[in-house]
């Protein structure tokens, strides 16, 4: 048994991060077991790497772990996030150049008015419970914020859809009424491409809608 | 009770005979230790903490925090003992291995 703390600490960044994710009703003793037995092999042996690597290789594996356990909800949402994105990112890539996919003019006539449609079917305050309610699991909340939530995805995700069909049309009619005979092969291509972005967008925002209105339906309305 | 109450698996049979064996001193740090000098497993800590809890939940074991020192920066101990639910599951599960041990012989040299 020590008597004196060494200098050296384990490190902070990995307690940090152990006292952020691990449920309250553990978290003590467990780090606590932690820099002992950290303390433990120093006075074994002054290896400072191989004790800070060890205490680094335990707190990532027993973070995962309870994050696995007891925000599997989150976990799941952001893996399913993280591989749709990257099956999207593929897809374009493989479909040619990846700028040919990104038009912020598309991108700004969309998703930022779905979005204030949304609060102003609903409110500031569901939006803020969407994100919450999506990202965080077991959370004691009442029905009626549960419900607003969900109301604000619906409306935020099927106003994109409107708003990427309206908006793509607009560019049809004004295709049809601007582009000459002569120049039809040289531009339609690229125009039309430009044309549909909208709805590219739209579709994508209206997925992640879809996803988090029902893991809200399924985690806090299903039984009510 | 359900057959995956009433028996043990092999983490859990190794974890109450860790706690029994340490007796008073049964805390995490001391467990994981006695499990590597023992029998040479290596558990994390998360996972250790995490079958603790599930054998706490179950009634098997109860805990109670203890003292607090410097090396743990600090941090209070949290100290695990076997109940009486515990100890009659072990058995039932050691008579279980016991029987099913019964007339086999490994002919390998395992």
């Amino acid at each position: 048994m020590l008597t004196s703390k060494p200098i050296d600490s384990p490190p902070w960044m990995a307690t940090r991060l152990m006292e952020w994710f691990l449920p309250a009703n553990i978290r003590e003793h467990l780090i606590g077991d932690m820099y002992e037995e950290f303390y433990q092999m120093l006075a074994r042996s002054p290896n400072v790497g191989s004790a800070n690597a060890w205490f680094w290789q335990q707190s990532i594996r027993t973070v995962l772990l309870y994050m696995w356990k007891e925000r599997g909800g989150l976990m799941a949402f952001a893996v399913s996030l993280l591989i749709f994105i990257g099956m999207i990112l593929m897809a374009m890539v493989l479909g040619g150049r990846l700028e040919m996919f990104i038009d912020w003019a598309s991108f700004l006539i969309v998703i930022p008015p779905a979005f204030a449609f949304g609060i102003a079917a609903s409110s500031v305050q569901s939006y803020l419970s969407s994100v919450k309610l999506t990202f965080v699991d077991q959370l004691d909340v009442p029905e009626s914020e549960a419900r607003n939530a969900t109301r604000f995805l619906q409306v935020t995700g099927n106003s994109a859809l409107y708003l990427g069909f309206i908006t793509s049309i607009i560019g049809w009619v004004a295709m049809g009424a601007n582009i000459k005979a002569y120049e039809f092969t040289e531009v339609f291509g690229s125009a039309f491409a430009v044309s549909i972005l909208t709805i590219m967008y739209a579709l994508i925002l209206k997925l992640v809608c879809y996803i988090a209105e029902q893991k809200i339906q399924f985690r806090y309305l299903q039984n009510q | 009770m359900t057959d995956k109450e009433k028996f043990l698996g092999e983490f859990e049979h190794v974890l109450l005979l860790a706690l029994l064996r340490l007796g008073q001193d049964a805390y995490g740090a001391k467990i994981r230790t006695l499990l590597k000098e023992t029998i040479e497993r290596d558990v994390s800590i998360g996972a250790l903490y995490a079958t603790l809890e599930r054998l706490e939940s179950k009634g098997l074991i109860g805990s109670f925090m203890g003292e607090s020192t410097p090396e743990r920066g600090g941090r209070a101990k949290r100290y695990f003992e076997v109940k009486a639910k515990g100890k009659l599951a072990l058995k039932r599960s050691r008579g279980a291995i016991d029987l099913m041990w019964q007339g086999v012989s490994l002919s390998c040299e395992c």
